[in-house]
């Protein structure tokens, strides 16, 4: 693309324009209204706005990046985030199967998900762009910046930044293939944005806080923690690894690392109910297919069909009316 | 009758060996050399002795062996008829008129570009001609016009351009303008106190994302591979035959004689025709101790001692001026004394200038440092030059900014560089000062893929000196380049003014601010947050920890990649001190703007020789 800037913004246009309908269509329905990303951000933003200095409340929230989105956009946080996630995306991907990306981010229950967990969208984006600029790292030294960057960014937008990072530490260890002072290196500058972003909410907890776990801990200031005490919402499960899957797609083009991280995410979503994947098979599936060295268009029948499937047990849950 | 060889002439005479002279003739079928350079370079003849030969062979007269009586041969009067640079291009000196005929001395009897321009310039005036050393020759030029080399070397540019020289360091409107400022202030403290600080807090703040944002975008382009590469197969294929002469200057100012010892041997060690190589040690003459030291090392026929005389500013690009007016090369690099440049660099540098288009007129080749791990001090140096010089000077160049060069290892077209005036000697980083010029002149600094070791100042004092003249230096070339906006606006656009800016003044006021904003976040984490919640809330409070916590990450995750990308694993972990690094920069900020207001021109020199390397 000889305007990739241009691209961007006519694609950001498009996905935001179908996201604002979406938005409107779906606003009543069970999976915007249980969405427990949404309810947090709600509960969270009137606070922020009711506090005499709300950059202060910004920073002291965790995940910070998606907080500072949802003050500044309110209720079109999640068509912002979305547009931005899938216009991005498609930017990374250009030239790498781009038309099967394209049908996968514009997918009925991938846009609708994208706007009940706009916070996860925006993390799995940034987990994305890191894997996929370390795998162009090996001689490109601004991949591998703006990929470790992106990974620490991953954990200022949604919790699962923070569980997905030691696993990818652990990955980078045993895949690259050096002594282990340059391996250590390699741990050191992926974790090192992770750990500036954690070290920022510990130290805003202690000075406004006075106690630095408190932006972790607190339900009211972290959205982990409220996560965790939300009862999983069933409907919300399949859709949710559903919405991982073009990302993990970015990411798994190949190589172990990317497929012990794929492991690792999966697990992490074991780990967490919230993430639980009843959909597994059909993402796996649909994963494998997109690791395929080719486009061919019968097999992305098979995963469309699948991504159906998945559109039928989310539209399932919308109530009537 | 046939004409003896010089070859020949010397066995005869008995000065060289038959060894030897096969040796060397087998040598300048390979390089393409003069017999007698390549002998003379290899010490195998005493200069004097292959000019009294050569004087015989051509049936000329030998004129430097009794210099007393050549000087007062010379007539002083035909003198002022020459432009000592035509003297040096052409190489020769003009003696004296004797019966219409204009005699001259020179130690290349052969040369059709002299003989054209005399025959131009003297019409049917019969030339006689006698002979004497390349060294002779200089010492009649600087003997002779060291007053006007002195002159062109220290005021050249003021009076040719006195807008871009720095002997003012303020013009008018940039005092009006800065009094204007500091009223401002003090009439705002004094009416409104908590007013004007939160507006200052929030300028400087601003002033600083600004600058991250700016240094991450440099760093980023710079991280992408290299745009000049150049190939081991390329540097192979090179001719040595069509290798253009190189000009190494020197500028040496009170070095130890192990410093002097050192640059001997890695003058010895480049890999590149030695009698092609041009050398100045450009030695201050109230520095007898170094001009001593420099010929107790006996360094190779090549080099040739220039003399700098007295006067003001002692700084180290009017000594760099006075030695371009003896350049004889048609590229030119300087080194400092300590300097170890990897042995092909003058290769590379050729092979790039030939590769880019004539626009660019300077290649910048990476610092870095051989005693990285000799103490902390040198190890936070060595990240912090590791970034600079492989990241954001490369940086620049891929966004076609404006770049300062580096200190040492700056690549010139002799040409161009003389066209531009060659250095200000008024600024205490004229290299710096020149990169700017240069491109706000239309011409363009390019990066060269190669490195020269120095030596990192290990001792904390000797830092400090050595940044409050950089930071100083630069705020000279912020000046100076600042009081034509609108010129750097038409010749370089917005990212070149904005570069001037943010890059050239942020980097001095940046560290002097960054002092204040840790002495201000400190306050406020002794208050925990209390004391300074008026000045610090809202989009200040944002903006301010965006540059505490990221602005601060991003230096030090850049430093990181720096090493990473060096192989010097073993510093990584050192990158976490950079903020302590960082305020002892602050520091030496808050002298070099004390200095430019009470010693603007004063050169704080950097001590050299306080590492011993381990090996050759």
């Amino acid at each position: 693309m000889r305007r990739p800037w241009a691209g961007f913004i006519a694609l950001s246009g498009t996905t935001t324009a179908v996201l604002l309908a979406l938005q409107r269509f779906a606003q009543d329905t069970f999976a915007l209204q249980n969405s427990p990303e949404l309810r947090f951000f709600s509960l969270r933003i009137p606070t922020l706005l009711a506090l005499p200095d709300p950059a202060r409340g910004i920073i002291t929230t965790t995940p910070c990046l998606t907080t500072l989105f949802a003050f500044l956009f309110r209720d079109f946080f999640p068509v912002v985030a979305g547009g931005l996630t899938v216009s991005g995306g498609l930017c990374a991907l250009r030239g790498r199967k781009f038309i099967a990306s394209v049908l996968l981010f514009f997918s009925l229950p991938f846009l609708a998900l994208v706007l009940s967990s706009p916070a996860f969208t925006m993390g799995a984006l940034f987990l994305a762009f890191g894997f996929s600029g370390l795998q162009r790292a090996e001689d490109d030294h601004t991949a591998r910046f703006l990929g470790n960057l992106a990974l620490g960014l991953s954990a200022l937008c949604h919790p699962v930044g923070f569980w997905l990072l030691p696993i990818f530490a652990l990955c980078t260890v045993l895949s690259v293939e050096a002594s282990w002072l340059r391996r250590g290196t390699h741990v050191i500058l992926a974790l090192s944005p992770f750990l500036l972003f954690g070290g920022m909410s510990l130290f805003f907890g202690w000075v406004y806080g006075g106690y630095p776990l408190l932006p972790f801990l607190d339900p009211a200031l972290s959205l982990g923690a409220f996560l965790a005490l939300e009862k999983p919402s069933f409907a919300l499960q399949p859709s949710e690894v559903l919405l991982a899957a073009p990302f993990l797609g970015v990411l798994l083009s190949g190589g172990l690392s990317q497929a012990v991280f794929a492991l690792g995410m999966l697990g992490v979503a074991f780990l967490r109910p919230y993430l639980f994947p009843p959909s597994g098979v059909p993402v796996l599936f649909g994963l494998a297919l997109l690791l395929s060295k080719k486009d061919r268009p019968g097999e992305w029948l098979v995963f469309l069909a699948f991504f159906l499937l998945g559109l039928g047990l989310f539209l399932a849950r919308f109530p009537s009316g | 009758m046939k004409r003896k060889l010089l070859g020949e002439l010397l066995l005869e005479r008995g000065i060289i060996r038959e060894e030897d002279l096969e040796e060397a003739l087998r040598f300048q079928k390979e390089t393409g050399g003069l017999l007698g350079e390549i002998l003379v370079l290899r010490g195998l003849v005493h200069p004097m002795e292959l000019y009294e030969v050569l004087a015989e062979q051509g049936n000329l007269l030998y004129a430097g062996r009794d210099l007393e009586e050549l000087l007062q041969s010379i007539d002083r009067t035909l003198l002022e008829r020459f432009d000592p640079q035509d003297l040096l291009r052409f190489a020769f000196f003009p003696r004296r008129l004797n019966q219409g005929a204009l005699e001259i001395l020179t130690p290349f009897p052969e040369n059709p570009h002299r003989d054209r321009w005399l025959e131009e310039n003297f019409p049917k005036t019969a030339i006689h001609m006698a002979l004497i050393t390349p060294y002779e020759l200089d010492w009649l030029l600087h003997f002779f016009f060291k007053e006007r080399f002195l002159k062109e070397a220290t005021a050249g540019l003021f009076f040719r351009a006195p807008e871009e020289s720095a002997a003012r360091v303020l013009v008018p409107w940039q005092w009006g303008v800065l009094s204007g400022i500091l009223f401002a202030l003090l009439f705002g403290v004094f009416l409104a106190p908590q007013t004007t600080l939160k507006v200052l807090f929030a300028l400087v703040n601003l002033a600083f994302f600004a600058q991250v944002l700016f240094k991450l975008l440099v760093g980023l382009a710079g991280s992408s591979r290299e745009s000049l590469a150049i190939s081991k197969e390329e540097l192979e294929s090179l001719d040595p035959r069509k290798l253009p002469v190189y000009t190494v200057l020197l500028p040496l100012h009170r070095e130890p004689p192990e410093v002097i010892e050192q640059l001997t041997s890695a003058i010895r060690a480049l890999d590149y025709p030695q009698e092609k190589l041009d050398i100045l040690f450009l030695i201050e003459e109230d520095d007898p101790e170094t001009l001593r030291a420099c010929k107790a090392a006996y360094p190779p026929y090549n080099v040739r001692f220039i003399l700098i005389p007295r006067g003001f500013p002692k700084t180290k690009p009017r000594a760099c001026n006075f030695g371009l007016a003896f350049a004889r090369g048609e590229y030119l690099t300087i080194y400092d004394a300590e300097d170890i440049p990897e042995k092909d660099q003058l290769k590379k540098a050729v092979l790039a200038f030939r590769k880019l288009p004539k626009e660019y007129v300077c290649l910048q080749a990476a610092l870095n440092f051989y005693n990285a791990t000799q103490n902390l001090l040198t190890r936070l140096f060595t990240l912090e030059y590791s970034f600079w010089f492989d990241y954001l000077l490369p940086g620049l160049s891929r966004l076609r900014l404006p770049i300062p060069l580096g200190g040492t290892s700056n690549h010139f077209r002799v040409e161009a560089l003389r066209k531009l005036g060659g250095w200000d000697p008024f600024n205490v980083t004229e290299d710096a000062d020149l990169g700017m010029r240069a491109h706000y002149r239309g011409y363009r600094v390019g990066i060269l893929p190669s490195t020269t070791f120095e030596e990192a100042t290990s001792h904390l004092k000797n830092w400090i000196r050595q940044r409050s003249r950089w930071l100083k230096g630069y705020l000279q070339t912020f000046l100076v380049h600042n009081r034509r906006p609108l010129h750097v606006l038409k010749t370089s656009g917005f990212r070149g003014w904005l570069t001037l800016q943010l890059f050239i003044g942020g980097t001095p006021l940046g560290y002097a601010a960054s002092v204040v904003l840790w002495g201000v976040l400190f306050a406020w984490l002794f208050s925990r947050g209390k004391f300074l919640e008026p000045y610090f809330s809202g989009p200040i409070l944002c903006v301010g920890a965006m540059n505490l916590f990221v602005g601060n990450f991003l230096g030090v995750y850049f430093s990181m990649f720096a090493v990473f990308r060096r192989n010097l694993d073993h510093l990584l972990p050192f990158a976490l001190l950079n903020p302590l690094y960082w305020a002892l920069a602050g520091i030496a900020a808050w002298k070099g703007i004390g200095q430019l207001l009470s010693r603007p021109f004063f050169w704080e020199k950097t001590v050299h020789g306080m590492f011993r390397r381990k090996g050759p």
